[in-house]
């Protein structure tokens, strides 16, 4: 139906649309932040890519994910699994920055109960940067980090171990 | 004067071993040692059964010139392949490449290929080197997992 030369360029286009219309997502800093949020609470891998930038880097408790890609390999489906079993209460959030370039800090209750029966209650805080892009807000760094002093230091233990 | 040398030489040699790392880190992340293991990942169940992979090639295109198979390798230090059809129904979400963040369902599934269901799309775009994850869920998903963006699909 099309000439051959055009196929590529029609998909290349409807790629840089697809890419526009994803962005219509989050037209507050805010929005990413809680729209990430809920994505894994439903645990809709693709729902939560979407609010993430493609420049992401992530600081998780002492690690580094360097790229989005590294991100939605290695510890995005652990953060799925943890909101699964875990509810996350905001306690307080302030908000930062201009123009394209936006902060929300935010303070969440964490609460649940781990598979061993250990009872999660803590205060996770959370700084996110967020880049507009179009007309919607993405992610593209965040950093967490915990209250519990025992949960953070065995987290950064595993990080010495060999991988398996 | 060859003590300044070899020093330019080591230090040359120190920034080229960094940026080699790191561009080796950023290139593929799976294979970054201890990555799977840090953060609190390893101390919660998996709440979905996940096979993350690696595209090798695709399958032809139809006649209409879209392509719905691709070729895998599983990823991960217990990575298997799937068993004829185990991955039925399940989700796929493309991880790294062109088509970042784009979902598909499984129609079926050999060990080492993938063949989605037309109607969310095909998999033109992709390319040797993506990454992916297919993730079990309802049998009977909803048309789209993309709540958040649900045009996308409609351009795609």
């Amino acid at each position: 139906m099309w000439p051959k030369g055009v196929r590529p360029l029609l998909v290349a286009a409807s790629l840089a649309l697809a890419g526009t219309a994803w962005a219509q997502s989050a037209k507050l800093p805010a929005d990413a932040v809680d729209g990430f949020h809920a994505a894994l609470k439903r645990k809709d891998t693709g729902a939560a890519l979407s609010h993430l930038d493609r420049g992401l880097v992530v600081f998780e408790f002492g690690t580094v994910d360097p790229t989005v890609e590294s991100y939605a390999l290695s510890h995005l489906p652990g953060d799925i699994d943890m909101a699964a079993i875990s509810d996350w209460k905001l306690q307080a959030r302030r908000l930062g920055g201009n123009g394209n370039e936006r902060w929300v800090l935010s303070t969440y209750h964490v609460t649940g109960k781990l598979p061993n029966g250990k009872a999660i209650d803590q205060t996770t805080v959370e700084t996110a940067i967020v880049r507009r892009v179009g007309g919607s807000f993405r992610i593209v760094h965040l950093h967490w980090s915990s209250d519990k002093d025992d949960f953070q230091s065995w987290a950064q233990t595993q990080q010495q171990r060999p991988a398996p | 004067m060859l003590m300044k040398w070899i020093s330019s030489c080591a230090r040359a040699s120190l920034v080229a071993g960094a940026l080699l790392l790191s561009l080796d880190a950023a290139a593929d992340p799976a294979w970054r040692d201890g990555i799977l293991l840090a953060g609190h990942d390893p101390i919660v169940d998996p709440v979905l059964r996940r096979l993350p992979g690696k595209v090798t090639g695709l399958g032809a295109a139809n006649k209409a010139g879209r392509i719905y198979t691709l070729r895998l390798q599983p990823l991960g230090p217990k990575a298997a392949p799937p068993a004829p059809n185990e991955l039925r129904g399940w989700r796929l979400t493309v991880l790294k490449g062109a088509r970042f963040g784009y979902v598909f369902w499984v129609q079926s599934n050999t060990a080492d290929a993938i063949t989605v269901r037309s109607k969310d799309g095909s998999l033109n775009g992709m390319a040797e080197g993506d990454l992916f994850v297919v993730e079990e869920l309802d049998p009977n998903p909803p048309p789209t997992s993309r709540r958040d963006n649900e045009s996308a699909h409609r351009v795609a």
